[in-house]
Protein backbone atom coordinates (compact mmCIF):
# COMPACT_ATOMS: atom_id res chain seq x y z
CA UNK A 1 0.00 0.00 0.00
CA UNK A 2 1.21 3.62 -0.91
CA UNK A 3 2.24 5.83 1.91
CA UNK A 4 0.30 8.63 0.01
CA UNK A 5 -2.44 8.35 -2.68
CA UNK A 6 -4.78 10.29 -4.22
CA UNK A 7 -7.86 8.66 -5.95
CA UNK A 8 -10.08 10.08 -8.57
CA UNK A 9 -9.91 14.19 -7.74
CA UNK A 10 -11.88 16.92 -8.94
CA UNK A 11 -12.25 20.46 -8.74
CA UNK A 12 -14.63 22.58 -9.81
CA UNK A 13 -15.02 26.39 -10.23
CA UNK A 14 -18.59 26.59 -11.75
CA UNK A 15 -18.24 25.25 -15.18
CA UNK A 16 -14.12 25.30 -14.81
CA UNK A 17 -12.82 21.86 -14.01
CA UNK A 18 -10.06 23.12 -12.50
CA UNK A 19 -8.92 19.69 -11.22
CA UNK A 20 -10.36 16.77 -13.52
CA UNK A 21 -10.44 12.81 -12.00
CA UNK A 22 -6.52 12.90 -11.26
CA UNK A 23 -5.23 9.83 -9.18
CA UNK A 24 -1.47 9.12 -8.41
CA UNK A 25 0.30 7.85 -5.23
CA UNK A 26 3.41 8.25 -3.85
CA UNK A 27 5.54 5.81 -1.92
CA UNK A 28 7.98 6.15 1.25
CA UNK A 29 11.24 7.70 -0.40
CA UNK A 30 9.97 9.00 -3.93
CA UNK A 31 9.92 11.77 -5.56
CA UNK A 32 7.18 12.72 -7.82
CA UNK A 33 7.31 15.77 -10.63
CA UNK A 34 3.86 17.05 -12.03
CA UNK A 35 5.03 19.26 -14.79
CA UNK A 36 2.20 21.90 -16.44
CA UNK A 37 1.99 25.38 -17.97
CA UNK A 38 0.42 27.98 -16.27
CA UNK A 39 -3.55 26.84 -15.96
CA UNK A 40 -2.94 23.59 -15.62
CA UNK A 41 -4.49 23.07 -12.32
CA UNK A 42 -1.38 22.06 -10.23
CA UNK A 43 -1.85 24.75 -7.59
CA UNK A 44 -5.58 23.77 -7.32
CA UNK A 45 -4.38 20.13 -6.82
CA UNK A 46 -1.39 21.53 -4.17
CA UNK A 47 -4.10 22.85 -2.15
CA UNK A 48 -6.28 20.30 -2.37
CA UNK A 49 -3.76 18.04 -0.71
CA UNK A 50 -2.48 20.52 1.54
CA UNK A 51 -5.96 20.73 2.83
CA UNK A 52 -6.32 24.63 2.03
CA UNK A 53 -9.33 23.51 -0.55
CA UNK A 54 -11.91 21.19 -0.28
CA UNK A 55 -12.40 18.99 -3.46
CA UNK A 56 -15.88 18.67 -5.47
CA UNK A 57 -15.72 15.04 -5.45
CA UNK A 58 -12.67 12.13 -4.96
CA UNK A 59 -10.48 11.16 -1.84
CA UNK A 60 -7.03 11.68 -0.50
CA UNK A 61 -5.17 9.21 1.57
CA UNK A 62 -2.25 9.15 4.14
CA UNK A 63 -1.39 5.65 5.52
CA UNK A 64 -4.65 4.32 4.42
CA UNK A 65 -6.71 6.91 6.33
CA UNK A 66 -8.75 9.26 4.04
CA UNK A 67 -7.47 12.78 4.90
CA UNK A 68 -11.52 14.50 5.32
CA UNK A 69 -11.19 12.36 8.39
CA UNK A 70 -8.38 13.68 9.76
CA UNK A 71 -7.18 17.03 8.00
CA UNK A 72 -4.56 17.97 11.31
CA UNK A 73 -2.83 14.58 10.65
CA UNK A 74 -2.54 15.33 7.64
CA UNK A 75 -1.37 18.52 7.98
CA UNK A 76 1.35 17.84 10.77
CA UNK A 77 3.12 15.15 8.08
CA UNK A 78 3.34 18.20 5.41
CA UNK A 79 5.05 20.95 4.74
CA UNK A 80 4.52 23.35 2.14
CA UNK A 81 7.05 25.51 -0.24
CA UNK A 82 5.09 27.62 -2.73
CA UNK A 83 5.93 31.23 -4.66
CA UNK A 84 3.80 32.24 -1.59
CA UNK A 85 5.86 32.88 1.25
CA UNK A 86 3.91 32.71 4.61
CA UNK A 87 5.49 34.72 6.72
CA UNK A 88 4.91 37.74 8.63
CA UNK A 89 7.17 41.00 7.68
CA UNK A 90 6.86 42.64 11.23
CA UNK A 91 8.63 39.76 12.86
CA UNK A 92 12.49 38.48 12.51
CA UNK A 93 13.13 34.86 11.01
CA UNK A 94 13.77 33.71 14.81
CA UNK A 95 10.71 34.67 15.77
CA UNK A 96 8.70 33.58 12.41
CA UNK A 97 10.24 30.02 12.73
CA UNK A 98 9.39 29.96 16.90
CA UNK A 99 5.35 30.54 15.61
CA UNK A 100 5.44 28.09 12.96
CA UNK A 101 7.28 25.58 15.18
CA UNK A 102 5.06 26.26 18.03
CA UNK A 103 2.33 25.35 15.97
CA UNK A 104 3.81 22.15 14.87
CA UNK A 105 4.81 21.35 17.91
CA UNK A 106 7.97 20.87 17.62
CA UNK A 107 10.62 19.25 19.96
CA UNK A 108 13.92 20.99 20.72
CA UNK A 109 12.43 24.13 18.70
CA UNK A 110 16.01 26.07 19.39
CA UNK A 111 18.11 23.92 17.93
CA UNK A 112 15.89 23.09 15.12
CA UNK A 113 15.18 26.97 14.49
CA UNK A 114 19.67 27.34 14.79
CA UNK A 115 19.68 24.34 12.94
CA UNK A 116 17.52 25.26 9.76
CA UNK A 117 18.87 29.24 10.08
CA UNK A 118 22.23 27.84 9.81
CA UNK A 119 21.59 26.00 6.71
CA UNK A 120 20.08 28.62 4.74
CA UNK A 121 22.31 31.13 5.82
CA UNK A 122 20.29 33.29 7.51
CA UNK A 123 22.01 33.13 11.00
CA UNK A 124 23.85 36.83 10.27
CA UNK A 125 20.17 38.50 9.85
CA UNK A 126 18.46 36.28 12.41
CA UNK A 127 17.60 39.36 14.50
CA UNK A 128 16.37 41.41 11.63
CA UNK A 129 12.70 42.48 10.63
CA UNK A 130 11.99 39.78 7.60
CA UNK A 131 10.36 43.15 5.81
CA UNK A 132 14.23 44.42 5.52
CA UNK A 133 15.42 40.91 3.33
CA UNK A 134 16.03 39.96 -0.16
CA UNK A 135 13.62 38.07 -2.19
CA UNK A 136 16.21 35.10 -1.96
CA UNK A 137 16.20 35.63 1.86
CA UNK A 138 12.77 35.82 1.88
CA UNK A 139 12.99 32.46 0.01
CA UNK A 140 15.10 31.16 1.68
CA UNK A 141 13.32 31.18 5.24
CA UNK A 142 9.97 30.54 3.60
CA UNK A 143 11.84 27.07 3.13
CA UNK A 144 13.08 26.89 6.76
CA UNK A 145 9.71 27.61 7.92
CA UNK A 146 8.29 24.37 5.28
CA UNK A 147 10.77 22.11 6.65
CA UNK A 148 10.75 23.19 10.33
CA UNK A 149 8.83 20.03 11.55
CA UNK A 150 10.32 17.63 9.70
CA UNK A 151 7.53 16.81 7.31
CA UNK A 152 6.91 13.30 5.95
CA UNK A 153 5.71 14.59 2.74
CA UNK A 154 6.98 17.77 1.05
CA UNK A 155 4.85 19.27 -1.41
CA UNK A 156 6.97 22.42 -4.09
CA UNK A 157 4.67 24.33 -5.95
CA UNK A 158 7.50 25.93 -7.87
CA UNK A 159 10.27 26.16 -5.49
CA UNK A 160 13.12 26.84 -7.60
CA UNK A 161 11.10 30.81 -8.76
CA UNK A 162 13.21 33.40 -7.33
CA UNK A 163 15.89 31.58 -5.61
CA UNK A 164 19.64 32.15 -6.03
CA UNK A 165 21.80 29.42 -7.46
CA UNK A 166 23.17 28.61 -3.84
CA UNK A 167 19.90 28.83 -2.37
CA UNK A 168 18.21 26.36 -5.15
CA UNK A 169 21.58 23.65 -4.45
CA UNK A 170 20.54 23.79 -0.81
CA UNK A 171 16.94 22.99 -1.33
CA UNK A 172 18.01 20.47 -3.87
CA UNK A 173 20.46 19.05 -1.01
CA UNK A 174 17.49 19.03 1.27
CA UNK A 175 14.94 17.09 -1.31
CA UNK A 176 17.71 14.30 -1.24
CA UNK A 177 18.33 13.74 2.02
CA UNK A 178 14.98 14.30 2.39
CA UNK A 179 14.39 11.69 0.15
CA UNK A 180 16.74 9.31 1.41
CA UNK A 181 15.31 9.54 4.86
CA UNK A 182 12.50 7.21 3.88
CA UNK A 183 10.32 10.66 2.93
CA UNK A 184 8.54 11.77 -0.24
CA UNK A 185 8.43 14.83 -2.47
CA UNK A 186 5.96 15.96 -4.30
CA UNK A 187 6.75 18.58 -7.14
CA UNK A 188 5.13 20.80 -9.52
CA UNK A 189 6.98 22.48 -11.68
CA UNK A 190 7.38 23.59 -15.29
CA UNK A 191 11.12 23.68 -15.02
CA UNK A 192 11.85 20.47 -17.10
CA UNK A 193 15.23 19.87 -16.53
CA UNK A 194 15.16 20.19 -12.80
CA UNK A 195 11.90 18.39 -12.20
CA UNK A 196 13.04 15.90 -14.35
CA UNK A 197 16.70 15.06 -12.60
CA UNK A 198 15.10 15.74 -8.67
CA UNK A 199 12.13 12.78 -9.88
CA UNK A 200 10.72 9.10 -9.42
CA UNK A 201 8.09 9.67 -11.78
CA UNK A 202 7.15 12.09 -14.26
CA UNK A 203 3.24 13.17 -15.01
CA UNK A 204 2.56 16.27 -17.21
CA UNK A 205 -0.92 18.22 -16.36
CA UNK A 206 -3.54 20.14 -18.80
CA UNK A 207 -6.61 21.75 -17.83
CA UNK A 208 -6.93 19.86 -15.10
CA UNK A 209 -5.82 15.94 -16.14
CA UNK A 210 -2.98 14.33 -15.99
CA UNK A 211 -2.28 13.42 -19.70
CA UNK A 212 1.05 11.71 -19.53
CA UNK A 213 3.11 9.63 -16.93
CA UNK A 214 5.85 7.49 -16.41
CA UNK A 215 8.74 6.63 -14.23
CA UNK A 216 11.83 8.69 -15.09
CA UNK A 217 13.91 5.82 -16.09
CA UNK A 218 11.75 4.84 -18.64
CA UNK A 219 12.27 7.76 -20.72
CA UNK A 220 15.32 10.33 -21.53
CA UNK A 221 15.59 14.14 -20.98
CA UNK A 222 15.31 15.08 -24.47
CA UNK A 223 12.48 12.81 -25.25
CA UNK A 224 10.66 13.75 -22.30
CA UNK A 225 11.10 17.63 -23.53
CA UNK A 226 9.38 16.49 -26.41
CA UNK A 227 6.78 14.78 -24.96
CA UNK A 228 5.72 17.86 -22.79
CA UNK A 229 5.82 19.81 -25.93
CA UNK A 230 2.93 17.58 -27.41
CA UNK A 231 1.42 17.32 -24.04
CA UNK A 232 1.13 20.28 -22.45
CA UNK A 233 -1.01 22.86 -23.56
CA UNK A 234 -0.42 26.02 -22.59
CA UNK A 235 -3.69 27.64 -21.12
CA UNK A 236 -3.67 31.51 -20.95
CA UNK A 237 -5.61 33.81 -18.77
CA UNK B 1 -3.91 20.72 26.35
CA UNK B 2 -3.42 21.04 22.30
CA UNK B 3 -5.70 23.82 21.63
CA UNK B 4 -4.49 26.10 24.92
CA UNK B 5 -1.23 25.82 23.16
CA UNK B 6 -1.98 26.62 20.07
CA UNK B 7 -4.15 29.75 20.97
CA UNK B 8 -1.40 31.12 23.23
CA UNK B 9 0.95 31.01 19.92
CA UNK B 10 -1.64 32.63 18.11
CA UNK B 11 -1.86 35.28 20.52
CA UNK B 12 1.87 35.51 21.08
CA UNK B 13 2.30 36.10 17.71
CA UNK B 14 -0.70 38.60 17.14
CA UNK B 15 0.97 41.06 20.05
CA UNK B 16 4.07 40.86 19.38
CA UNK B 17 3.32 42.24 16.21
CA UNK B 18 1.36 44.92 17.80
CA UNK B 19 4.14 45.82 20.27
CA UNK B 20 6.52 46.02 17.45
CA UNK B 21 4.48 48.15 14.85
CA UNK B 22 1.98 49.62 17.12
CA UNK B 23 0.17 50.28 14.23
CA UNK B 24 -3.46 48.88 15.56
CA UNK B 25 -4.08 50.82 18.55
CA UNK B 26 -2.14 53.92 17.77
CA UNK B 27 -4.26 54.33 14.65
CA UNK B 28 -7.53 53.76 16.39
CA UNK B 29 -6.51 56.26 19.21
CA UNK B 30 -6.34 58.81 16.34
CA UNK B 31 -9.26 58.25 14.92
CA UNK B 32 -11.13 58.56 18.23
CA UNK B 33 -9.74 61.42 19.20
CA UNK B 34 -10.18 63.39 16.06
CA UNK B 35 -13.70 61.78 16.20
CA UNK B 36 -14.31 63.56 20.00
CA UNK B 37 -13.08 66.52 18.71
CA UNK B 38 -15.10 67.11 15.89
CA UNK B 39 -18.34 66.09 18.00
CA UNK B 40 -16.95 68.57 21.02
CA UNK B 41 -16.82 71.30 18.13
CA UNK B 42 -19.95 70.08 16.67
CA UNK B 43 -22.30 70.09 20.06
CA UNK B 44 -20.12 73.36 21.04
CA UNK B 45 -22.24 74.59 24.53
CA UNK B 46 -25.00 72.37 23.89
CA UNK B 47 -24.66 70.34 27.09
CA UNK B 48 -28.32 69.15 27.38
CA UNK B 49 -27.79 67.85 23.61
CA UNK B 50 -24.22 66.73 24.09
CA UNK B 51 -25.61 64.67 27.46
CA UNK B 52 -27.95 63.33 25.57
CA UNK B 53 -26.22 62.16 22.60
CA UNK B 54 -23.46 60.95 24.18
CA UNK B 55 -24.07 57.22 24.50
CA UNK B 56 -24.69 57.49 21.23
CA UNK B 57 -21.95 59.44 19.93
CA UNK B 58 -19.51 57.23 22.25
CA UNK B 59 -20.68 53.77 20.73
CA UNK B 60 -20.84 55.58 17.20
CA UNK B 61 -16.98 55.87 18.04
CA UNK B 62 -16.26 52.85 18.99
CA UNK B 63 -17.83 50.97 16.08
CA UNK B 64 -15.91 53.34 13.66
CA UNK B 65 -12.17 52.56 15.20
CA UNK B 66 -13.29 49.28 15.51
CA UNK B 67 -13.70 48.59 12.19
CA UNK B 68 -9.95 50.13 11.38
CA UNK B 69 -8.47 47.60 14.20
CA UNK B 70 -10.00 44.23 12.07
CA UNK B 71 -9.32 45.51 9.02
CA UNK B 72 -5.72 46.17 10.15
CA UNK B 73 -6.16 42.62 11.97
CA UNK B 74 -6.75 40.93 8.62
CA UNK B 75 -4.82 42.93 6.11
CA UNK B 76 -1.55 41.94 8.33
CA UNK B 77 -2.67 37.85 7.61
CA UNK B 78 -2.96 38.97 3.72
CA UNK B 79 0.87 39.88 3.62
CA UNK B 80 2.57 37.74 2.11
CA UNK B 81 -0.66 34.57 2.59
CA UNK B 82 0.92 34.34 6.44
CA UNK B 83 -3.12 33.15 7.27
CA UNK B 84 -2.49 30.47 4.30
CA UNK B 85 0.85 29.32 6.52
CA UNK B 86 -0.99 29.04 9.82
CA UNK B 87 -4.22 27.33 7.78
CA UNK B 88 -0.89 24.83 6.80
CA UNK B 89 -0.82 23.87 10.41
CA UNK B 90 -2.38 20.89 11.96
CA UNK B 91 -4.55 23.99 14.11
CA UNK B 92 -8.21 23.74 14.72
CA UNK B 93 -9.97 26.74 12.51
CA UNK B 94 -11.63 27.08 15.68
CA UNK B 95 -9.20 28.06 17.38
CA UNK B 96 -7.11 30.65 15.06
CA UNK B 97 -11.13 32.81 15.11
CA UNK B 98 -10.67 32.29 18.96
CA UNK B 99 -7.27 33.73 18.80
CA UNK B 100 -8.05 36.76 16.99
CA UNK B 101 -11.73 37.65 18.63
CA UNK B 102 -9.17 37.62 21.32
CA UNK B 103 -6.71 39.76 20.27
CA UNK B 104 -9.42 42.37 18.36
CA UNK B 105 -11.22 42.30 21.74
CA UNK B 106 -7.85 43.54 23.79
CA UNK B 107 -6.79 45.98 21.26
CA UNK B 108 -10.25 47.40 21.35
CA UNK B 109 -10.93 47.47 24.78
CA UNK B 110 -7.43 49.51 25.05
CA UNK B 111 -8.25 52.08 23.14
CA UNK B 112 -12.17 52.25 24.44
CA UNK B 113 -10.55 52.81 28.02
CA UNK B 114 -7.95 55.32 26.55
CA UNK B 115 -10.65 57.61 24.79
CA UNK B 116 -13.20 57.21 27.85
CA UNK B 117 -11.08 59.83 29.54
CA UNK B 118 -11.13 62.16 26.24
CA UNK B 119 -15.42 62.02 25.86
CA UNK B 120 -15.38 62.65 30.09
CA UNK B 121 -13.93 65.51 29.07
CA UNK B 122 -14.31 66.87 26.02
CA UNK B 123 -18.42 65.89 26.12
CA UNK B 124 -18.53 66.93 29.70
CA UNK B 125 -20.35 63.29 30.47
CA UNK B 126 -19.29 62.20 33.98
CA UNK B 127 -18.32 58.76 32.75
CA UNK B 128 -15.82 57.72 35.94
CA UNK B 129 -18.72 57.96 38.62
CA UNK B 130 -20.86 55.68 36.59
CA UNK B 131 -17.86 53.14 35.62
CA UNK B 132 -18.40 50.13 38.02
CA UNK B 133 -21.68 49.87 36.09
CA UNK B 134 -20.47 50.93 32.93
CA UNK B 135 -17.58 48.52 32.21
CA UNK B 136 -19.56 45.66 31.73
CA UNK B 137 -21.82 47.12 28.97
CA UNK B 138 -18.55 48.49 27.15
CA UNK B 139 -17.13 44.83 27.78
CA UNK B 140 -20.56 43.03 26.27
CA UNK B 141 -20.92 45.44 23.73
CA UNK B 142 -17.58 44.96 22.48
CA UNK B 143 -17.63 41.68 22.53
CA UNK B 144 -21.07 41.94 20.48
CA UNK B 145 -19.22 43.56 17.25
CA UNK B 146 -15.64 41.74 17.50
CA UNK B 147 -17.58 38.68 17.18
CA UNK B 148 -18.78 39.31 14.14
CA UNK B 149 -16.38 41.44 12.61
CA UNK B 150 -13.80 39.10 13.20
CA UNK B 151 -16.24 36.98 11.26
CA UNK B 152 -16.93 39.20 8.36
CA UNK B 153 -12.88 40.36 8.70
CA UNK B 154 -11.56 37.12 7.90
CA UNK B 155 -14.44 37.12 4.57
CA UNK B 156 -13.54 40.76 3.39
CA UNK B 157 -10.07 40.28 3.61
CA UNK B 158 -10.53 38.17 0.10
CA UNK B 159 -12.73 40.28 -1.70
CA UNK B 160 -10.65 43.26 -4.00
CA UNK B 161 -12.94 46.05 -2.04
CA UNK B 162 -11.56 45.28 1.86
CA UNK B 163 -12.17 48.38 3.37
CA UNK B 164 -15.67 49.30 2.26
CA UNK B 165 -17.08 45.40 2.40
CA UNK B 166 -16.49 45.01 6.41
CA UNK B 167 -18.13 48.01 7.00
CA UNK B 168 -20.82 46.82 4.57
CA UNK B 169 -20.94 43.89 6.26
CA UNK B 170 -20.53 44.59 9.91
CA UNK B 171 -22.51 47.39 10.97
CA UNK B 172 -26.18 46.38 9.64
CA UNK B 173 -25.32 43.16 11.46
CA UNK B 174 -24.42 44.61 14.33
CA UNK B 175 -27.14 47.14 14.56
CA UNK B 176 -28.79 45.22 17.59
CA UNK B 177 -26.10 45.15 19.70
CA UNK B 178 -25.07 48.72 19.03
CA UNK B 179 -29.04 49.91 19.87
CA UNK B 180 -28.38 47.90 23.02
CA UNK B 181 -24.89 49.06 24.36
CA UNK B 182 -26.30 52.54 23.67
CA UNK B 183 -29.38 52.33 25.31
CA UNK B 184 -28.12 50.54 28.38
CA UNK B 185 -25.09 53.43 28.35
CA UNK B 186 -27.59 55.71 28.26
CA UNK B 187 -29.52 54.59 31.37
CA UNK B 188 -26.40 54.04 33.42
CA UNK B 189 -25.73 57.67 32.87
CA UNK B 190 -29.16 58.83 34.02
CA UNK B 191 -28.62 57.17 37.39
CA UNK B 192 -31.75 54.52 36.33
CA UNK B 193 -31.87 51.54 38.07
CA UNK B 194 -31.31 48.28 36.15
CA UNK B 195 -34.94 46.96 35.80
CA UNK B 196 -35.50 50.02 33.21
CA UNK B 197 -32.41 48.58 30.96
CA UNK B 198 -32.30 45.06 31.78
CA UNK B 199 -34.38 44.17 28.16
CA UNK B 200 -31.45 45.75 26.38
CA UNK B 201 -28.75 44.20 28.52
CA UNK B 202 -31.07 40.62 27.94
CA UNK B 203 -30.71 41.66 24.32
CA UNK B 204 -27.36 42.23 24.32
CA UNK B 205 -26.00 39.12 26.06
CA UNK B 206 -28.38 36.88 23.53
CA UNK B 207 -26.64 38.77 20.37
CA UNK B 208 -23.16 38.23 22.11
CA UNK B 209 -23.52 34.56 22.80
CA UNK B 210 -25.58 33.84 19.11
CA UNK B 211 -23.03 35.67 17.42
CA UNK B 212 -19.92 34.47 19.09
CA UNK B 213 -20.91 30.63 19.00
CA UNK B 214 -22.27 31.05 15.43
CA UNK B 215 -18.83 32.89 14.32
CA UNK B 216 -17.08 30.45 16.10
CA UNK B 217 -18.66 27.42 13.87
CA UNK B 218 -18.36 28.71 10.97
CA UNK B 219 -15.20 30.37 10.43
CA UNK B 220 -13.74 27.60 9.00
CA UNK B 221 -15.66 27.65 6.39
CA UNK B 222 -15.06 31.08 5.84
CA UNK B 223 -10.99 30.81 5.60
CA UNK B 224 -11.26 27.48 3.26
CA UNK B 225 -10.89 29.41 -0.47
Amino acid sequence: MSYFQVRELCKDFGYLKAVNNVSFEINNSETIAIFGGNGAGKTTLIKIIATLLSPTSGSIFLNDVEIKHNSEEMRTNLGLISHSLFLYSELNAIENLRYFGKLYRVNNLDERINELLTEFGLLPRMYDSVRTYSRGMLQRLSIARALIHNPKLLLLDEPFTGLDRSAAETLLRHMESHRNSGRSILLMTHNLERGYNAADKLAIMSNGRFVWESESGNISLDDFKQTYTEKAVEVIG
Amino acid sequence: MKHISHLATLLWKDLLIELKSRETIISMFLFSVIVILIFNFAFEGDTKTITKLSPGLMWTTFLFFGVLGLNRSFTLEKENNSLQGTLLAPVDRSVIYLSKFISNLIFVLIVELVSLPLFAIFLNVNLFAHFNNLWPILLLGTIGFISVGTLFGAISVNTKMREVMLPLLLFPISTPAFIASAKCTSAILRDRPLETYSNWLGILILFDVVFFVTSFLIFEFVVEE
